[in-house]
């Protein structure tokens, strides 16, 4: 019985305009999407060995042991998926802008818009006369005159409905996987192509849970102008609102400075403490003269003498004294353990009030994210967003696993560095250094070589959003079963 | 077949559309139940196809309880409403199909189909039609089709004839003696006295939810059944 109620709602779909629509629509937008992102995937690809090249470069040119530390290399290379999914940008500057300002101000097309916006559109659109439509043309009065129960029915209307809606989207589906295989620039391995099965799957999850939204709304009116009304209402409220009041209402929620604001006190802070600085300094200068009297006018009357031995000013000359008299020796050298102290001091204190001013920030900038994901999460839109961009490396996570993977290499980078440097200062061990510190030659250093986080961690991360999908699945179905086993049908 | 006993529903806003109903269509019978609009029929028929619970009373088909146990007691019986609406994209034949396959008639041949598009006066090519060009009369003789397809002893029908051309509701008329002659108990609701005088076996009097009457046929064979309505919907009043 389930089956002929299925095959009856797959084909009553099929044959109906709006399959033809939605067909069309799909592959049309699916095509132009991937031509132009791997258009774009092309070029990043360009960028990105180019930017690499440079970096060896730079290092083959000026890595002198002072220098290094900025040259470090480490570029993200652009997503694999990249052909199908904008991912965040990181380099987004003023000059981007004015190359190409389009972009900026139009919504990106991309695979998740066309599964986020199109197709939820599309569910909605299958779905929102999947009772009401039956009911008004009276032919679910003669369906429901059969031994059949309403279970039955709404169970065959899900299934062939999904089934003829999904019909579209992975028919587009196989045009990208078409098209991806034949371009030479896009390399997938066998895990790329699972997390495009795995991407697949949750989009399924995605688009049942609106066209369940419909299914539901249907069961609730007796209209399917007011219900396509509802549906509407729902899918804006639901796919706009949300994803973009979560974060706002956040912000209420859990303020944060600014950054500027941020970085106005840090430099409030570090004066505050470079003000107790010279205080301290100058009551030190009062008290060597008390204790040094005459001795220490000798070095006060030097320029820049109280710098002591630095290489600029009277540096030599306070060099020659102290040589040449113990006692102002012993002054000076007490007098630069003093200063030194309390620059040591004045250092600590600033920077740790500045650390723990940037902790803060970050800190509460993380709480005010986690909660934006979480209101925004009472979406589907916004749950299979995140499933979206964890399975394929394209969203917050991917970036702090990127940092990561760069601090690592960071590390490895500094230890080898340590091993050049010190054999370079062993080489020159009666050389004074050269401004800059000795040149390294740093031709075998380790490469980076980015390499993606297992398909196991990127599951395990959007596992709990693909719940909370499949949990709106179920609502929602619950829902208009419970409406529908009451439905009026007459 | 179809059994009423002391059937009563009462809608939510306290409108009372059947109150204690009861009468029996026995197999081989044809019951018409006449009344105007508001008197009940439909309710009844809604009632026995489980589109809304009774507020009391029963109603059974073949011993089934249609409230209690709904999808076994529609085993037993087929539905044709006042505009039989089908699923316009589909073709006679498809729908034919879906219907039966609901019914529990599987692997029907084409011969099954021709036999019935026959049965109902429609010719085989239409079958391969699709249901939105079909006209109102058409899609009624389908409605029947259907019917016959699943071939249960029982039969509902409302206002059956109702928007059909003259010619068109004389062959349904036909059609209903050949189900009687079948031993199919037939319960339809019409406003047509003159259809119901020349095929009812027996007619119910419906009114504002009361069953006011029941004629046998040779009451009303040599009477004018009209006036006996007339009369009877009267005396109701008198009495209310």
């Amino acid at each position: 019985m389930l089956k002929t109620i299925v095959t009856r709602e797959f084909l009553d779909n099929i044959l109906n305009l709006r399959f033809m629509i939605g067909l069309l629509l799909c592959l049309i937008v699916t095509v132009a999407c991937i031509i132009i992102l791997s258009h774009d995937y092309r070029q990043e690809l360009a960028d990105y060995s180019l930017r690499v090249n440079l970096q060896e470069e730079f290092l083959g040119k000026y890595a002198l042991a002072g220098w290094v530390g900025q040259l470090i290399p480490g570029q993200k290379p652009p997503e694999r998926f990249r052909p199908l999914i904008i991912g965040i940008p990181t380099n987004e500057s003023q000059d981007s802008f004015y190359d190409n300002p389009l972009p900026i101000l139009f919504p990106s097309l991309d695979f998740l818009f066309i599964v986020t916006i199109i197709m939820s559109l599309l569910a909605i659109l299958f779905s929102y006369d999947a009772i009401t439509g039956e009911r008004q043309s009276g032919t679910l009065r003669l369906v429901i005159a059969n031994s059949v129960s309403r279970t039955t029915i709404l169970l065959g209307k899900f299934i062939g409905g999904t089934a003829s809606l999904i019909i579209p989207f992975i028919l587009a589906i196989l045009v990208g996987v078409l098209y991806i295989n034949l371009n030479p620039n896009i390399q997938w391995d066998g895990s790329a192509w699972a997390e495009l099965a795995l991407l697949t799957a949750a989009s399924i999850t995605f688009i049942t849970s609106f066209y369940l939204l419909g299914l539901m709304v249907s069961t609730f009116s007796t209209h399917s102008a007011i219900s396509i009304l509802n549906c509407l209402f729902l899918w804006v409220f639901l796919v706009l609102v949300i994803p973009n009041v979560g974060p706002y209402v956040s912000a209420q929620l859990r303020r944060i400075p600014s950054i500027t604001a941020t970085a106005r006190r840090a430099e409030e802070l570090s004066r505050a403490c470079r003000e107790t600085w010279h205080q301290r300094r100058e009551e030190l200068v009062e008290q060597f003269r008390g204790k040094y009297g005459g001795l220490f006018s000798k070095l006060e009357a030097l320029d820049f003498g109280l710098i002591l031995y630095d290489d600029r000013g009277d540096a030599e000359k306070v060099q020659e004294l102290a040589a040449a008299d113990p006692q102002f020796k012993a002054m000076v050298d007490d007098f630069r353990g003093e200063v030194n102290r309390i620059g040591r001091e004045w250092q600590q204190a600033s920077s740790q009030a500045e650390d723990e001013l940037w902790t803060d920030l970050r800190t509460k900038a993380a709480a005010q994210t986690r909660l934006a994901k979480n209101l925004a999460g009472i979406s589907p839109l916004a749950d299979y967003v995140y499933v979206a961009r964890d399975l394929t490396g394209t969203g917050l996570r991917s970036l702090k696993y990127f940092e990561e993977f760069k601090g690592k290499y960071r590390r490895r980078f500094g230890e080898y560095k340590a091993k050049v440097t010190a054999a370079v200062v062993a080489a020159h061990k009666n050389e004074p250094s050269p401004p800059g510190g000795w040149f390294l030659d740093l031709r075998d250093h380790p490469r980076f070589v980015f390499q993606e986080e297992s398909l196991k961690g990127k599951l395990g991360a959007a596992l709990p959003y693909w719940g909370i999908l499949g949990l709106f699945n179920v609502v929602f179905f619950a829902a208009a079963f419970a409406k529908f086993m009451r439905y009026d049908v007459r | 077949m179809i059994q009423i006993n002391e059937l009563t529903k009462r809608y939510e806003d306290g409108v009372l559309a059947l109150d204690h109903v009861s009468y029996r269509v026995e197999p081989g019978e044809i019951f018409c139940l006449l009344g105007a609009n508001g008197a009940g029929k439909t309710t009844t028929i809604n009632i026995l196809l489980d589109f809304i619970p009774p507020t009391s009373g029963s109603a059974t088909i073949n011993g089934h309880d249609c409230n209690k146990f709904p999808l076994e007691a529609k085993k037993y019986v087929s539905y044709v409403s006042e505009n039989v609406q089908l699923y316009g994209m589909f073709t006679a034949r498809q729908n034919l199909a879906f219907f039966a396959e609901l019914a529990g008639k599987k692997g029907l041949r084409k011969k099954d189909y021709d036999d019935v598009m026959r049965m109902v006066g429609l010719p085989e090519r239409v079958l391969k039609m699709r249901l939105k060009h079909f006209s109102k009369g058409m899609r009624q003789k389908l409605g029947i089709a259907i019917a016959l397809l699943k071939d249960p002893p029982a039969i509902l029908m409302d206002e059956p004839t109702s928007g059909l051309d003259p010619t068109s509701a004389q062959e349904f008329l036909d059609q209903l003696r050949r189900l009687r002659e079948q031993g199919k108990a037939i319960l339809m609701t019409t406003h047509d006295i003159f259809r119901a005088k020349m095929i009812a076996d027996r007619v119910g009097i419906m009114k504002q939810g009361r069953l006011v009457a029941i004629r046998k046929r040779e009451d009303f064979k040599h009477a004018d059944l009209e006036q006996i309505y007339i009369r009877e919907m009267e005396s109701a009043e008198v009495i209310a």
